[in-house]
């Protein structure tokens, strides 16, 4: 604040931080699929600092939410292909095969890292974060037709694997 | 694709999934979510997933959020101050000038309730006579004769009695006091109050000495029950409004009905009989007398 009491105007990327830092942060983790969090913070820093240095704020100011984490989503990208498949260690291959489906959707965050990019960021911006299908298929680059079958192949792959549907 | 109630399982159930993700959101009509509903009433496998879905839906829900770490925010925000939970600390953060303008109001008030406190504070050291100190051990002075009440000498603590309510128009300054031995006569000055007390075996017998004594003053009204003597707890009291003038003489009259010592002690003026009491003093009145007179109060107390 100044002598008389008004707060100086942040500037955009203080207020990304403050807006929408945690969310940021957390998309960032379940994405990386990383116990490595200065890798997630590198991928943060670089973002809000690369905000900071933009000059298209009036794209900002029209988007804001989805266009910070269509950033983030891009450098993400970067790191991980969208439509790759994650690997699975043996001891998730053990786990699918012995344990109980209730002991399995217990799991839940094992069998949920295994998704691709793609489907695991609807997932999060829908059901998590309570982005609307617009502002997904924004972040997304995708139609948004295309983010509502997304978003159900997911749950369609994460059922088949829980409770061995097909 | 709309969900129609005529056509086969399959088909509906091929319908349903493809509109799951908004039957899931409660984004269905109220048609369709109708046909949805019957739908899954008939189609275990479509309900079984949809079940699926919720917990797989809810599971997602409970999982824990990364928050931005501490640092990598004060890194890109500057340092956050806790939110102030006291009112020093709402104080503190307040801007420059307005934390000015609130701790200089705050010095001036504090120093304001000082001074005030401080003043009266001051009237209250100054000494104060107590003219219901019936003990009254200060008054003893032994050897001291009985001085012309020119200026104060003394002053007694103050103690309580029935007459407390007296010294509210006592002022609180410039007490004279002492024991009268020879009864040398003094003089009254304007707006006084003078209170003699007198201990006695019989409070009864003085009061009966006093009553024609006042008589012979000139106060002989009946019907005024402070110059017939008022019975209080501890005493009987006179009080009333004499003439200024002639105070020296009621106080020498006082004095001859006061009991006197049986012992020898009583013989010699540097030791003031314990058996006898006869003490008095005077204060300044706050309120105004009438001109010429001095308030007189007697206080008659069991030895």
């Amino acid at each position: 604040m100044n002598l008389f009491g008004r707060k100086k105007d942040l500037s955009l990327n203080q207020k990304v931080t403050q807006l929408y830092g945690d969310l940021l942060s957390d998309f960032a983790t379940q994405l990386l699929n990383t116990e490595d969090s200065s890798l997630t913070l590198a991928v943060l820093d670089k973002v809000i600092t690369g905000i900071a240095t933009t000059k298209d704020h009036d794209r900002f100011l029209e988007f804001e939410r989805p266009w910070v984490f269509r950033l983030l989503f891009e450098e993400i990208e970067k790191i991980i292909p969208r439509r790759a498949h994650a690997t699975v260690s043996p001891q998730e291959i053990l786990m699918d095969t012995s344990l109980q489906s209730s002991d399995r959707l217990n799991a839940f965050l094992s069998y949920f890292k295994r998704l691709k990019l793609e489907d695991r960021a609807v997932l999060l911006l829908r059901d998590k974060y309570g982005f609307s299908y617009r502002e997904i298929a924004t972040i997304l680059n995708l139609p948004e037709g295309s983010v509502k079958i997304k978003r159900q192949q997911a749950l369609r792959t994460l059922e088949e694997w829980i409770w061995n549907r097909t | 694709m709309d969900l129609e109630p005529n056509i086969n399982l399959s088909t509906q159930c091929f319908l349903w999934q493809s509109r799951i993700s908004d039957f899931l959101d409660g984004a269905l009509m109220a048609s369709e979510k109708r046909i949805a509903d019957e739908h899954l009433s008939h189609c275990s496998t479509c309900q079984e997933q949809h079940q699926h879905f919720r917990l797989l839906l809810s599971k997602l829900e409970q999982q824990p959020r990364h928050g931005l770490p501490i640092e990598f925010r004060h890194a890109q925000m500057g340092p956050i101050s806790p939110i102030p939970r006291s009112l020093v600390e709402r104080i503190t953060r307040l801007p420059l000038a307005l934390r000015i303008a609130v701790e200089a109001g705050s010095i001036i008030g504090l120093l304001w309730l000082v001074i005030i406190s401080g003043r009266d504070a001051l009237k209250n050291t100054v000494p104060v006579a107590s003219s219901n100190s019936i003990s009254a051990i200060d008054l003893l002075q032994p050897g001291q004769a009985p001085q012309q009440p020119t200026a104060p000498r003394s002053t007694v603590k103050t103690a309580e009695s029935p007459t407390q309510a007296e010294f509210v128009d006592e002022a609180e300054v410039e007490a004279d006091h002492s024991t009268s031995r020879a009864g040398a006569e003094v003089a009254a000055g304007s707006s006084e109050i003078w209170r003699f007390y007198i201990k006695t075996e019989s409070p009864d017998d003085i009061r009966a000495k006093i009553l024609p004594l006042l008589k012979k003053f000139g106060l002989n009204d009946a019907a005024d029950p402070s110059l017939q003597g008022v019975e209080a707890p501890g005493g009987i009291q006179f009080d009333f409004l004499f003439s200024q003038s002639r105070v020296g003489e009621l106080k020498l009259a006082l004095e001859e009905l006061a009991p006197k010592s049986t012992t020898t002690q009583a013989e010699h003026a540097d030791v003031a009989p314990l058996e006898e009491r006869f003490t008095w003093y005077r204060k300044k009145s706050r309120q105004n007398l009438p001109s010429g007179t001095t308030r007189i109060i007697i206080w008659l107390s069991q030895l």
